[in-house]
């Protein structure tokens, strides 16, 4: 198993099994969005007090949970990057960030549209709205100081101490809206006694939980592409790199 | 008449503009993340072979 | 511009979000940890006296009188209740039952609202459902939402 960690985390070997990878996560991303897109904006019915209009959900929440997502990756293959300076993990953490930040404002924004018609504003300055701004803001500090560096040693260092430190914002985005009043509503797929009783009717979960795993895989997708760019970049004067390259040209 | 009114002729009634938006504004995210991803590729790409064809 | 400039510019970009983030965040934490106050925290001497501040609660039954675009309604958390009275739009989702949040000020025991913004909670079903629940007596969970 170790041998076999230490296999994948060789930039060569991750460089060709990834280009393997990449299909299996970019063709049922578009399958499942699909399928999710059709059951959410056609087959799931209205709600009993939000109306048409809750059908934002099917992309605010995967976006949400997206933006917590990505961040514990970075910030985990940070930390791993970090302490057995695997060059790997770091490239994985660095290529996250971007997409991170970009699922973190899509939530913002699609928040902020589902906000005006049913609460009535864009914003409140409420514990779940303002702990997810700052989520958006770490990932911004952790892309320029990443960029700051011109070693990419010290630049993982750093931003990799960042991304662990801001970790701390994840727990309060979650239970914000438990601990605080907040005009933001609870939970309705994680917390426990959900599961005996659904806050959400199935019809309307199902969709939900598809778009979710869709942009999982979509994140898989995306990661893996960078991060190969990323691999190419970082091993540029090692002669696998120069021999692909060359190949490539060929073509 | 409001701009969420203008677009109710569409699916969804007076919450189309706000649905539709929604969408696709992922819509344009996604794609841009494709897009940008793209273009990195190309670009280094670029920049490797200029460094092997210089020595 | 040389390489130390743009990392300059870089760091000081750096800075001034988490300062930023820091701020905000102290805004959340202190002023807005509770994002509103009950009936009862009001009448517990708990919201700012004096000043604007935010009710949160159900509006009443039977309470909701219009008058052109003058509305009045009770807010209660089944304990205390108070009279707001408040001009201008209403969000789609304002109805009897209803959790809401209102911004305003106390003036001789009637709250005189600025904002009102409606609050739903974290349950979704077709309205069919939400029908033959209510026959069967159970209750939509907005109240307990709003009491905690």
């Amino acid at each position: 198993m170790w041998k076999w960690i230490q296999a994948f985390a060789s930039p060569k070997i991750f460089y060709s099994i990834s280009a393997k990878i990449i299909p299996w996560l970019l063709y049922p991303f578009i399958i499942i969005t699909l399928v999710g897109l059709y059951w959410g904006l056609i087959i799931a019915p209205a709600d009993y007090q939000q109306g048409e209009s809750y059908r934002i959900m099917y992309v605010h929440v995967p976006a949400a949970w997206m933006s917590m997502f990505i961040y514990v990756v970075m910030a985990i293959s940070g930390g791993i990057g970090l302490i057995w300076q695997i060059k790997l993990a770091n490239i994985v953490a660095k290529v996250s960030a971007p997409i991170g930040a970009s699922f973190t404002l899509l939530a913002l924004i699609t928040g902020a549209v589902w906000g005006k018609p049913m609460w009535g504003t864009w914003w409140v300055w409420d514990a779940r709205l303002t702990s997810e701004l700052i989520l958006l803001f770490l990932y911004l500090a952790y892309i320029s100081l990443n960029n700051a560096f011109d070693n990419p040693k010290t630049a993982a260092k750093a931003s990799s101490i960042l991304a662990i430190v801001g970790l701390v914002n994840i727990p309060i985005i979650h239970y914000s809206v438990t601990w605080w009043n907040t005009l933001h509503q609870g939970a309705s797929v994680s917390s426990i006694e959900k599961i005996t009783q659904p806050a959400i009717h199935s019809d309307m979960l199902m969709p939900l939980l598809l778009m979710g795993i869709a942009f999982k895989l979509l994140y898989g997708t995306l990661m893996l592409m960078r991060a190969r760019d990323e691999v190419l970049i970082q091993e540029q004067n090692s002669g696998w790199v120069k021999k692909i390259i060359i190949m490539e040209e060929g073509r | 008449m409001t701009l969420a009114e203008y677009f109710s002729f569409l699916p969804y009634g007076k919450y189309a503009f706000y649905i539709w938006f929604s969408y696709l504004t992922t819509f344009v995210v996604i794609a841009v993340l494709f897009i940008r991803t793209k273009s990195i590729h190309k670009n280094i790409i670029k920049q490797l072979r200029l460094k092997y064809s210089r020595n | 511009m040389t390489k130390r400039q743009s990392r300059m510019i870089l760091v000081a970009i750096l800075v001034s979000g988490v300062s930023l983030a820091g701020y905000f965040g102290l805004k959340a934490f202190n002023e807005n940890l509770l994002y509103y106050f009950s009936p009862t925290d009001v009448v517990e001497g708990k919201a700012p006296q004096g000043k604007s501040f935010r009710l949160g609660g159900l509006v009443g039954m039977n309470s909701v009188k219009r008058d052109g675009i003058k509305v009045s309604f009770d807010v209660t958390d089944n304990a205390n209740t108070f009279t707001i009275k408040y001009e201008g739009i209403l969000p789609d989702l304002f109805r009897e039952g209803q959790g809401i949040i209102t911004t305003g000020s106390l003036v001789n025991g009637t709250f005189m609202a600025t904002e009102v913004l409606a609050k739903h909670d974290e349950n979704y079903m077709p309205p069919e459902v939400a029908e033959s629940l209510k026959k069967s007596g159970y209750q939509a969970s907005t109240s307990q939402s709003v009491e905690k």
